[in-house]
């Protein structure tokens, strides 16, 4: 009765859940770092506010559950979720809209369901979409990016827009439609055209002024993410091929009817910050290879329906919801082959043995 | 080069394989103690052959195979036999289990071994490469201990092309394997071109290394040139990964080929032996060695020498770490074999077995203790890990809620227990513990499903058996009454005859003729009461007899005689019953015929009450059954001898048989009746009468002196020990289930007779 | 006649209703003698949900006999000791109702396995324990010592009884090397419950080992 006595193996590898969510959190610089170039210091502002709702949040549950709470915070996943939906939204959203956003994530999104691991559905995305539905002014009005505006609010500014109840003089955010928006109503002209009227448009290096460098950003974090190996290429690679697949499907070389360049819909939206943050959620998003091929495959089209024929502009939460909801079966359909099976079989067969 | 194929999944986990290399192989002391599990081997354990006390030589067999898969035990030193019983064995359970420790004396006295005389094995037969190879008690060193002898003997259907020897060794720490290639690669070479003789010389023999051993590999392949063998074995080198060493994965690796699922590798013509096996069994053919030592590797932060040592097998772990400077306070743990799938003992004091590759002792800092689980977050990290492509994430889930059914569906037997989900499981999930519970669980609820519908089956064979017989016991019943219904009828209509008749003479004529009937009836009557009374008499003698003969020879005659006799009683009491019967239905109205009647069964009934039916129904048994038994034996005499009146043997035996269940049955009927029928029963219940018996022969026995004692006692064994032989005789030649329960029985006996015989000499 | 029909819709459409009804009756009909099942299917499926030990705690004489009464009289599903919540909770599942909990007049569910043994130094030979057995899993003839056949025996108390001398025992089933395996670790969430690790494995080194 002396040594431990355990299972094997005994052996394990350096880096648990915590790490895994920090490399998320730090994978996301890029894309703030080019959100506050060009929208000032909103995001950073609405990511620290966020966070600590989300803890409180989280801390409150765990507490009513009767959980250790310093354990399961530690394992930053409401972080990462605050960080994610403070990305998404706009610069400057007020206080309340990030505080309804992020505790409807935490709490409704994950904890009912049982905390990490238990969520159907993607917290962040989940906020973001009840925002959305019930905020719509808000969640829409996005600033000119600052080499149209000529200037960013700075840090005291974008404080006092954020938290009106701090500012002597109340402060306006100047907000301007996003290039989704202009594609979106867009009826008359050709691409051309539009190009050349709309600043924000024709400003830009590839797309779109500011938010192709915000994309850029987050496709570096993704790229720094796959590096880590902290998720596989399967999913983003999927999402893209299909998103590039259906833009140069229907484009038709720039009429009035044009949806858009493949270029412009990579480039645009929140599209990089879908492929490398969202769907590659791992809770809400199928475990097998194949699943993540269709899964983000899938995204890609619907994201691409959403925006082209639906009702809003943007569509990444919206794709993701549904397809969260498929993800279980999806599961059961794409099983691997076992090594010495001749073929995959599916999860609801039963054993013949 | 070869072309290899990429293992899917698996990890690189740090190697750790340096440490213990630094020094050379050491040849560990002998210690004053060795242990002996019985069951080093995967299959049935060794039966041992030595008893407490005996003196035994190195490398003398201790403990034979018992079966075909199962492996002798050898002394790996001389000394004395202490023990046979139960010790602490080298197993994650931590139980015990039978043991023989040796006590060394220090001579290292080596038995008389059997080497070719040659030195030249191809002369060999293939029985007899396999025969030594057994006899040597070669088990796989790798880890599972299955019989080499298993498996080198492939299902005759199949073709063997490719001989596979592992000495992958994908587990980090360990070294003994390397050891092994870079100081004795010419025997390895020996031993592959054994095994390559005995598989009928398959195209491809390769060597399977990884790429972190180049010594090893460089080694070898010079003993391959030097043996003038490079045609025939290659040294195949691929990429280090963990588990390549697994035997399915290196037979991917090596081949492209999968084994199928529940398959074996000869299904695929394949064969793998391990590195370790391969130099074991060229020992024992070449020179007759048996398998007393291995390379063994004491290796982590906790000894201050690891190295790799040739060990004796049997030798006590905690011997070996104070050969390396072993530093108690700074273990955290013990672990025989690798980081990866070896197994936490907490005791040293256990032996170092057939597959004790590797003992690892390592600190808190170098494998730190368990954390606490976080929740799985299906990162699906596990999943791109798995070299056998499951989805552990899932198996985890259905592990947890022990849905068999899905976790079968997921293909949870197809798990190695590599431990690579575990180990790259970011939540810090035991997740090999889960798969190993689960499968447990699968495997003992099958063994119960097995058993439960062997119970229902068992059952529902007793109910029809059961309903058969009440079939046929009504039957009877029914042809009885039915018959006895006409004689009646018969009767009445006779009467009826008589009293048509009314001319008053021919009625006088028939009374007077009923009176003297009547008269002639009462004479033979007593006839018959006598013979029922002397019938009586000479039971009562009979049994009388066959009691002062109870323990003697002459038992059994007597028995048989009573039997014969009671027989013979029962027939006469049966005639005068069925006279009395035919009496009283003939002359209803004759009260003093009835009366006489009536003492008559009185005094008859008197008579048996000597004897119950029970024991005359039982006694019929043993005499059927010593019948019976007499013509199986003759009609297996006739099956060996082949001779033509089998058929009529067997068909005699089976009407014997019949008999027997006939009075079985009666026996079975008379018991659950239990003295409805006849007042002489009640008291004969078998069980109080079975009782007053035991109660007696108690008496008996304490009445005798011990000597007297033991010799009944040695003659009941004997006798018991006859009739278990041939019932376990015609057990195996019904190729019955119940064999070894048969042979144990036999072989209880037989031990019990022994050790009687052993008192009543030590008396005598 | 076609026109009658279409000039009176409403018997047309009793008529087509009719000859739906014929149609539809006739292929039912046949699909019930093609497809006839033999027996009562549930009460297999029920008997090989049942232990199998035939011990008649349930009052019935046997599983199968039990299985019959669930299935057609409406017996209770919690009658079986030997099966325990276990088996209610399958059956349950299968009958598709609320599983109830067991029925403690007919027993108390035993965690350990047990198998009878017969002391046979004490057995007389009275075959009343071979009568007993349900799945004669006892050998021996009159007046010759009984043994129990342990991997036949399901352990149904059966033959304790009627023994005279009382030499039968019921002997738990030891976990052997073949059937000992690993336990289910806890989830996670009950494990952080817990002070820290995984307790169980957590054993005090003793002094003495910390020596050697």
């Amino acid at each position: 009765m002396a040594f431990l006595r355990v299972t094997s193996p005994h052996d394990h590898i350096r880096r648990d859940t915590g790490d895994i969510m920090r490399l998320v959190a730090v994978a996301a610089l890029p894309g703030l770092a080019a959100l506050t170039l060009f929208f000032g210091w909103g995001n950073v502002i609405n990511i620290i506010w966020a966070s600590l709702v989300a803890i409180a949040c989280e801390a409150a549950i765990l507490k009513l559950r009767k959980r250790p709470v310093s354990f399961y915070i530690k394992d930053y996943s409401a972080v990462v979720t605050a960080v994610l939906l403070a990305l998404a939204i706009p610069p400057y959203a007020p206080w309340w809209l990030t505080m309804v956003g992020v505790a409807f994530a935490i709490i409704i999104g994950k904890q009912i369901y049982g905390g990490l691991g238990f969520n159907p559905f993607n917290p962040a995305m989940l906020g973001y979409v009840v925002l959305l539905i019930s905020f719509p002014i808000e969640m829409t009005s996005w600033p000119s990016p600052a080499n149209i505006a000529g200037s960013t609010p700075d840090f005291v500014e974008s404080l006092q827009i954020i938290f009106p109840m701090f500012a002597s003089v109340p402060v306006d955010a100047i907000t301007a439609a996003t290039p989704l928006d202009i594609m979106k109503q867009n009826t008359s002209l050709t691409t051309a055209e539009f190009y050349l009227s709309e600043p924000v448009l024709n400003q830009g290096f590839l797309v779109a002024s500011g938010y192709e460098w915000v994309n850029l950003g987050f496709l570096l974090g993704g790229i720094f993410l796959l590096q880590q190996r902290v998720y596989t290429w399967h999913a983003p690679v999927a999402f893209l091929g299909a998103l590039t697949l259906c833009a140069i499907l229907f484009n038709d070389g720039g009429s009035s009817a044009s949806k858009g360049s493949a270029l412009f819909h990579l480039l645009s939206g929140g599209t990089m910050l879908g492929a490398f943050f969202i769907i590659t959620d791992p809770v809400t998003s199928p475990t097998t290879i194949k699943g993540k091929l269709w899964f983000g495959g899938c995204a890609g089209v619907i994201v691409f329906i959403i925006r082209c024929w639906g009702n809003y502009p943007d569509a990444v939460a919206f794709a993701v919801l549904l397809m969260n909801l498929c993800a279980p079966t999806i599961e059961y359909y794409t099983l691997p082959r076992t090594y010495g099976h001749d073929r995959s079989r599916r999860a609801t067969e039963k054993d013949d043995s | 080069m070869r072309m290899t194929w990429e293992l899917p999944g698996g990890i690189h986990p740090a190697e750790n394989k340096r440490q213990s290399l630094q020094e050379p192989l050491a040849i560990a002391a002998v210690p004053a103690r060795l242990v002996f599990p019985l069951s080093q081997h995967i299959g049935a354990p060794a039966r041992p052959v030595v008893a407490a006390g005996d003196r035994v030589l190195k490398g003398q067999v201790i403990a034979e195979a018992a079966g075909f898969v199962s492996a002798p035990v050898h002394a790996s030193s001389s000394g004395t036999v202490t023990e046979i019983g139960n010790h602490v064995l080298p197993h994650p359970s931590g139980m015990t289990g039978p043991c023989i420790t040796i006590e060394t004396d220090g001579k290292d006295e080596w038995t008389e071994l059997n080497p070719l005389e040659s030195g030249d094995f191809s002369e060999l037969s293939n029985d007899d490469i396999l025969q030594r190879i057994q006899a040597a008690g070669i088990a796989g060193m790798g880890g599972a201990g299955f019989p080499a002898r298993v498996k080198l003997s492939p299902p005759p259907n199949s073709t063997i092309d490719t001989l596979i020897i592992n000495g992958t060794e994908c587990e980090p720490y360990i070294t003994a394997d390397d050891i092994l290639m870079r100081n004795r690669a010419g025997d390895i070479v020996k031993g592959v071109q054994i095994l390559a003789q005995l598989l009928g010389k398959p195209e491809n023999v390769l060597i399977g290394v990884e790429d972190n051993k180049p010594e090893a590999a460089e080694t070898l392949r010079q003993a391959i040139r030097d043996h003038g063998a490079d045609k025939q074995i290659e040294v195949v080198t691929f990429p280090t990964k963990y588990p390549s060493g697994g035997e399915k994965q290196l037979i991917w690796i090596l081949t492209g080929r999968e084994v199928p699922t529940g398959g074996l590798p000869a299904n695929i013509g394949v064969v793998v032996q391990n590195i370790g096996s391969t130099e074991a069994i060229y020992r024992a053919v070449v020179e007759g060695r048996p398998l007393i030592s291995r390379i063994t590797t004491v290796t982590g932060e906790a000894v201050q020498r690891p190295r790799n040592y040739e060990v004796l097998l049997g030798t006590p772990i905690n011997e070996l770490l104070a050969q390396s400077d072993y530093v108690a306070s700074k273990a955290s743990r013990l672990v025989i074999g690798g980081p990866m799938m070896g197994y936490a003992v907490e005791s040293s004091d256990i032996p170092v077995v057939k597959t004790t590759n590797c003992i690892l002792v390592p600190t808190d800092k170098e494998l730190p203790d368990p954390q606490a689980a976080n929740p799985c977050i299906r990162c699906g990290i596990c999943a791109t890990a798995c070299p056998v492509s499951l989805l552990p994430q899932q198996l985890y889930w259905y592990a947890q809620s022990q849905d068999h059914e899905k976790l079968q569906a997921h293909n949870l037997m197809d798990c190695i227990e590599c431990g690579c989900c575990s180990f790259v499981c970011p939540s810090n999930i035991p997740l090999v513990q889960n798969y190993r519970a689960a499968k447990g669980e699968i495997r003992n609820a099958a063994a119960e499903k097995q058993k439960s519908d062997l119970a229902r089956q068992r059952f529902e064979a007793r109910q029809q058996r059961l309903e058969k017989e009440q079939a046929e016991k009504e039957a009877k019943q029914r042809a009885r009454k039915e018959a006895a219904a006409a004689r009646k009828a018969k009767q009445a209509s006779s009467s009826d005859e008589k009293a048509d008749t009314n001319d008053p003479v021919e009625a006088a004529v028939a009374k007077a003729k009923a009176a003297s009937a009547e008269q002639g009836s009462d004479e033979q009557r007593n006839k018959l009461q006598k013979a029922v009374d002397t019938a009586a008499r000479r039971v009562e003698r009979a049994e009388e007899k066959a009691r002062d003969a109870e323990g003697t020879d002459q038992h059994d005659k007597q028995q048989a005689r009573l039997a014969d006799l009671k027989l013979k009683l029962e027939q006469a009491q049966e005639k005068l019953t069925a006279f009395d019967q035919e009496q009283s239905a003939e002359s209803a109205a004759d009260k003093a015929a009835e009366k006489k009647v009536q003492a008559t069964l009185e005094m008859a009934a008197e008579a048996r009450s000597g004897q119950s039916d029970e024991q005359r129904i039982s006694a019929t048994i043993e005499k059927l059954e010593t019948k019976l038994q007499g013509l199986v034996e003759e009609l297996h005499a006739a099956r060996e001898s082949r001779a033509d009146h089998v058929e009529e043997l067997q068909g005699r035996v089976v009407t014997w048989e019949k008999k027997l269940d006939d009075a079985r049955e009666e026996m079975h009927s008379l018991e659950k009746s239990g003295g409805s029928n006849d007042s002489s029963n009640a008291e004969t219940d078998p069980a109080a009468l079975a009782i007053a018996k035991a109660k007696a022969k108690a008496a008996a026995m304490a009445e005798m002196d011990p000597k007297e004692k033991l010799q009944a006692q040695v003659e009941s064994i004997e006798s018991r020990l006859e009739k278990a032989r041939q019932r376990l005789q015609n057990a195996i030649d019904e190729e019955s289930d119940n064999v070894d329960a048969f042979q144990a029985g036999v072989d209880k006996l037989e031990a019990k007779l022994t050790e009687t015989r052993e008192e009543l000499a030590k008396l005598g | 006649m076609i026109e009658f029909l279409l000039q009176h819709p409403i018997i047309a459409a009793l008529l087509a209703l009719a000859s739906l009804c014929l149609i539809f009756g006739a292929i039912l009909g046949f699909a019930s003698v093609k497809f006839k099942v033999e027996g009562n299917p549930v009460i297999d499926q029920i008997d090989a949900i049942l232990p199998q030990t035939q011990c008649g705690q349930c009052g019935h004489p046997g599983c199968r006999p039990y299985a019959t009464a669930i299935a057609e009289n409406g017996e209770e599903i919690n009658k079986c000791p030997p099966g325990g919540q276990a088996t209610i909770n399958a059956l349950a599942d299968l009958l598709d109702v609320e599983a109830p909990t067991l029925d403690e007049e007919h027993g108390e569910e035993s965690d350990v396995k047990k198998v009878a043994f017969v002391r046979e130094d004490e057995c007389i030979g009275c075959t009343k324990c071979i009568q007993a057995c349900p799945v004669d899993a006892i050998l021996g003839a009159a007046k010759q010592m009984h043994t129990i056949v342990t991997d036949l025996c399901t352990g149904c108390d059966l033959c304790v009884d009627p023994c005279p001398v009382d030499c039968i025992d019921m002997l738990p089933v030891e976990t052997t090397l073949q059937t000992w395996h690993w336990e289910l670790p806890p989830s996670s969430a009950e494990q952080v419950g817990q002070s820290n690790l995984i307790a169980t494995d957590k054993q005090p080194r003793s002094e003495q080992d910390k020596a050697a």
